[in-house]
């Protein structure tokens, strides 16, 4: 099983769900370059500048690790990514699940996403008046000794670190994508993990997610929010072993 | 205690809001503090939203993506930024610190949070934040201007820089749309080099002396940023204009200059980068300094590119000349070389070139390219230039760009040279000094061909006036001569030949050749030629002969070193005496034998030390039918061949044919050694003595043949005292049957060989002819018929062999015996 996870977080939000697919299966963690311990210097521009670039990382440790007959659980902006990487090389995927997804997150005519377009930007804004973004890039600078980083990284957040420039660089890729186009070229059962009151992932948008994936499962959870995982991990641990 | 406190109260009036909510958020007990902030009613709030209802939608996104999970991971989060949206849509700026409490079990129970109004905080973090936002564009801005300037020094000409240069204002600012003109002080315009747009702003050139926006910067040399239309309406109505129809709200021209930061007298301005923003913007001072700094740092390389153009313009046009120099000097003749000149010009220099020259009636005219300029107009300028010998230069007018300069020497006009310079380079006027080196050079070089063409024709005349004159005609010998002038146009040369008669019995004949070339060598020709006439006699012989002209070299420098064979031929006894001075050996074929050269009485060229001595001669039979050639080094020698290789050629050749008609003889020698492409002229004589008792040819099967069979034969029929109408009828019936098996016998098949055989007793004259052909051709019997008809008509007897191929053999009586 290759745990993914989504925006704004790091490999921690997995900590209360993966230990209990740890006797059935093999368990693989990481985190996406930009967040969590990753190797900042990895991230290119060019690269991550789409989600397939993130689904080529995806497929990089399917390849390195040889998985085969992966369960493929993403969370969030991760659930699309594997769908991405699932399209490219669906031999190598048993299963995805896919944890409150979607192809597209702001309205779009007919289709529902949920925002508009500025409530993007001032997500954006909200990113810049954050401690948790800026202050591992202010603080050394504040300090007056950009060349000691160390200096400033007691401020910040010991769980879900996220380095603040690749974080906006996400945020853009992430709230801006659109793959609704992709969903019927996705060849491998998935099941749809749908939360009460989702407003990163609200009901309509998981139901478009379902009606579009081809034999797709969708469960509609009694866990609120976005972040289920965290929230309500023994019934989001249910709804997978259910559905496994 | 006066400090105790009411908890209660304690909790409503705090000095921060609290909020208790269930673990998704739903609000459960709030304070008076938030509510009295926010301006919600508690009934609003508990039991109704979740907290995360109350942040403004990008806040709610962070709840969702960072302040949840942290919370449900840590058990707490402390000082997120969160703008609450009150009742009346008024945005509280916040920091919140939030903690999760659990069950016994673990399971989260309730979520306690404080809300610290944070108006002014928030406000000074907003400063920190666009603060940060601005060191970051700055540093964009930097980084872009740092990329620019790497590119600019990295472009070796002034079009590269402009491609740089306008690349900057959208990477460094944003701008929306770029244009770069550059100074063209030649055209006294600026020229529009480069856009980010292809079809934006004004791509044509501007005048500088325009009232146009961008020549008024560059006269001026200051920035101007015009931030608004209106404030183009006041400084450039004709901005204001293009603005509005390109849609513009901002812009910004900048002088590309080369003085120093702060400095702007003295600098000089090389172009102009135009930028433009569709949204109104206003650029701050730091802005606007980096701005300055590009036009400086553009000025500069465009100085620099200016430069390098220079030089390597210069670079190129000397290396031009000297090609040029040297390309004419390899064609020694006018019209060529004038017609290379243009050819050298265009396309390189010139999109059109003509040159003129004042030879001959109506001149000469070599022009190249197109389009060619108005012929009146051009008339006019060429006659003025011809009157009065200085270049004409426009840049206006209806031919602008072309020029006329005049092709002179030492103050003689020549002609002219006109052209009109390629489009997108420098104007004529520019590049005077260059044209007028070119002129300079070209006149010279057309000059001396004219030189060469007028010596060369007067040598050619002289030379065949020299050579001209026939040989003497005898029935006791013949003489075949040739001269064919070098192809390569070189000067002509002082080969001679001469045959005469020193007494009715005794005849000389002469091959010589004066060292050099060209009019002296011509001249100096004729006077051996008559020296030797003159100095021949019937008692000298050859080797006095030569001693008296060694003598007359003494005072005819220009004759040292020439060569001569020289033979008489007593043809009374069929003997002949030869000497060679330096010169190559004859070649003389007697009937049966081969080809042998004549290596005895030989000695020194005339005049030379070797030739002091006194020279030899040498006495050898010359039986009829004899023949002997005479010729010039021209026939045998060639620069990659040795000599000897040389003479065993000849031999050779003149040996297979040997039964080749005299007439023709000497010029397929030629054709069949030299070939048209030869670099020296050859003159060659050929003696035919005697009387040969039987005539014997074989000609190959052509037409053109049988003129010098009837030129060999009527010499042999005269030689044997054959009367005139029984020569008219051999001739005639010869010729017939030549035709007939050329025409029959081989159906012009070129490589057909046709056997003449004549024979004369005192009684009558016989003619053989054979071929080997198969003379199957039936449909032109008629013609053929008519030919044997006539042969019938002349001939006394006609009979006919076909075993293989045809002979004819016809006979005819002479009159004598008739």
């Amino acid at each position: 099983m290759l745990f993914a996870h989504g925006y704004g977080c790091d490999q921690n939000m997995w900590r209360f769900v993966a230990p209990e697919f740890a006797d059935t299966h093999r368990i693989v963690l990481f985190d996406h370059v930009g967040a969590g311990k990753s190797d900042l210097r990895a991230y290119e521009d060019e690269r991550y500048s789409s989600l397939d670039g993130y689904a080529s990382d995806v497929l990089e440790i399917v390849h390195d690790l040889d998985l085969h007959d992966v369960v493929f659980v993403g969370h969030s902006v991760s659930a699309m990514i594997g769908v991405l990487a699932a399209i490219r090389e669906p031999e190598r995927f048993a299963k995805l699940v896919l944890i409150g997804p979607s192809p597209r997150y702001i309205n779009d005519g007919d289709y529902v996403g949920g925002f508009g377009r500025t409530d993007i930007e001032e997500m954006l804004d909200s990113l810049d008046n954050n401690y948790l973004g800026w202050s591992s890039a202010m603080a050394p600078v504040i300090m007056g000794h950009p060349e000691r980083p160390e200096l400033g990284a007691e401020l910040v957040n010991s769980f879900c670190a996220t380095d603040p420039g690749i974080a906006k660089k996400f945020a853009h890729v992430t709230f801006l994508s659109d793959n609704r186009d992709d969903l019927p070229r996705l060849r491998v059962p998935a099941l749809i993990l749908q939360c009460t009151d989702d407003v990163i992932a609200p009901k309509v948008v998981g139901d478009y997610v379902h009606e579009n994936l081809e034999g797709s499962t969708l469960v509609a959870m009694n866990a609120t929010g976005h972040c289920p995982n965290l929230s309500a991990p023994a019934e989001t641990v249910a709804a997978i072993k259910a559905y496994l | 205690m006066p400090w105790e406190e009411d908890p209660g109260d304690l909790y409503e009036h705090a000095p921060c809001g609290y909020l208790t909510t269930l673990p998704d958020g739903t609000i459960v007990r709030v304070n008076e503090t938030f509510l009295a902030w926010t301006g919600y009613a508690r009934s609003q709030l508990v039991g109704q939203r979740r907290f995360r209802d109350l942040l403004s939608p990008g806040d709610k996104i962070y709840h969702e993506t960072h302040y949840a999970p942290l919370l449900s991971m840590q058990d707490d989060v402390h000082e997120v930024a969160f703008d609450v949206v009150c009742a009346d849509g008024r945005r509280l700026p916040t920091l919140i610190n939030s903690v999760l409490g659990r069950n016994p079990g673990g399971s989260p129970r309730l979520i306690r949070t404080t809300v610290f109004n944070a108006t002014e905080r928030r406000g000074y973090e907003k400063e920190l934040v666009a603060a940060r936002r601005a060191a970051e564009a700055s540093e964009v801005r930097v980084r872009a201007l740092q990329e620019v300037v790497a590119n600019l020094s990295a472009a070796p000409t002034a079009s590269e820089v402009a491609e740089a240069v306008v690349r900057a204002p959208a990477a460094a600012f944003e701008a929306d749309a770029a244009s770069v003109w550059l100074v063209d002080a030649d055209r006294d315009q600026l020229t529009a080099i480069a856009s980010t747009d292809s079809a934006g702003p004004a791509r044509d050139d501007i005048p500088r002396g325009s009232s146009r926006p961008i020549a008024e910067v560059a006269r001026r040399g200051d920035l101007h940023v015009v931030h608004c239309l209106a404030g183009a309406e006041e400084q450039f109505p004709e901005l204001a204009e293009t603005m509005r129809r390109l849609g513009y709200a901002t812009a910004v021209l900048l002088p590309l200059t080369n003085g120093f930061a702060g400095e702007s007298i003295g600098a000089e301005v090389l172009g102009v980068l135009s930028f433009a923003f569709t949204e109104q913007c206003e650029l701050t001072d730091a802005e606007l300094s980096v701005v300055r700094l590009l036009g400086h740092q553009a000025g500069h390389a465009l100085d620099r590119a200016r430069l390098y153009d220079d030089a390597r313009r210069r670079e190129a046009r000397a290396t031009f000349l000297a090609g040029t120099t040297r390309a004419l000097e390899e064609l020694p003749r006018l019209m060529p070389r004038a017609r290379r000149l243009v050819e050298r010009v265009v396309p390189e220099i010139a999109e059109w070139a003509a040159v003129r020259l004042q030879i001959g009636p109506a001149g000469l005219l070599a022009d190249a390219g197109s389009p060619a300029p108005d012929p009146e107009r051009l008339a006019e300028r060429v006659a003025l230039v011809v009157a009065n010998g200085k270049p004409e230069f426009t840049d206006d007018g209806p031919d602008p760009d072309c020029a006329v300069l005049p092709l002179s020497v030492s103050g003689k006009v020549l002609g002219t040279l006109a052209l009109r310079m390629a489009p997108g380079r420098r104007t004529a006027a520019a590049e005077a000094v260059f044209l007028t080196d070119l002129a300079d050079r070209a006149g010279l070089a057309l000059e001396n061909a004219r030189l060469y063409e007028q010596e060369r024709a007067i040598a050619r005349t002289l030379q065949r006036s020299l050579l001209a004159g026939d040989p003497p005609t005898d029935p006791r010998f013949a003489v075949e001569t040739h001269y064919q002038a070098a192809t390569h146009d070189l000067e002509v040369g002082g080969d001679w030949f001469d045959a005469f008669l020193i007494t009715p019995d005794k005849l000389a004949v002469v091959v010589g050749d004066v060292v050099g070339r060209g009019i002296d060598a011509a001249t100096t020709m004729g006077q051996l030629r008559s020296a030797i006439r003159a100095l021949a006699s019937a008692e000298a012989g050859p080797a006095r002969l030569l001693e008296r002209l060694d003598r007359f070299v003494d005072r005819v420098e220009s004759a040292r070193m020439a060569t001569v064979a020289y033979a008489e031929i007593d043809l009374t006894t069929s003997e002949m005496t030869y000497a060679c001075a330096g010169h190559l050996p004859p070649l003389l074929t007697k009937p049966g034998d081969a080809p042998t050269y004549l290596l005895q009485g030989r000695s020194g060229a005339l005049g030379s030390r070797a030739g002091r001595t006194a020279r030899l001669e040498h006495r050898t039979p010359l039986p009829p039918g004899s023949r002997l050639l005479l010729y010039t080094d021209g026939l045998i020698e060639r620069r990659n061949r040795r000599l000897d290789k040389g003479f065993e050629l000849l031999a050779r050749t003149y040996a297979g044919r040997r039964d080749s008609p005299l007439p023709g003889l000497t010029k397929g020698l030629v054709q069949s050694l030299v070939g048209t492409d030869h670099a020296d002229d050859v003159c060659l004589l050929c003696l035919a003595i005697g009387t040969e008792e039987r005539l014997e040819r074989s000609i190959g099967a052509d037409a053109v043949q049988i003129a010098l069979l009837r030129k060999d034969l009527r010499g042999w029929l005269v030689s044997h005292d054959v009367d005139e109408e029984s020569t008219q009828a051999v001739l005639l019936a010869c010729s017939e049957a030549v035709a007939n098996a050329i025409e029959h016998g081989y159906r012009n098949d070129p490589f057909g060989i046709v056997d003449v055989t004549a024979t004369v007793t005192t009684g009558a004259v016989e003619v053989e002819v054979t071929d080997r052909g198969d003379w199957k051709a039936t449909g032109s019997s008629q013609t053929r018929g008519r030919g044997l008809k006539l042969i019938e008509q002349v001939m006394d007897e006609v009979v006919f062999d076909r075993a293989e191929g045809t002979t004819v053999t016809m006979r005819r009586t002479r009159r004598e015996a008739r």
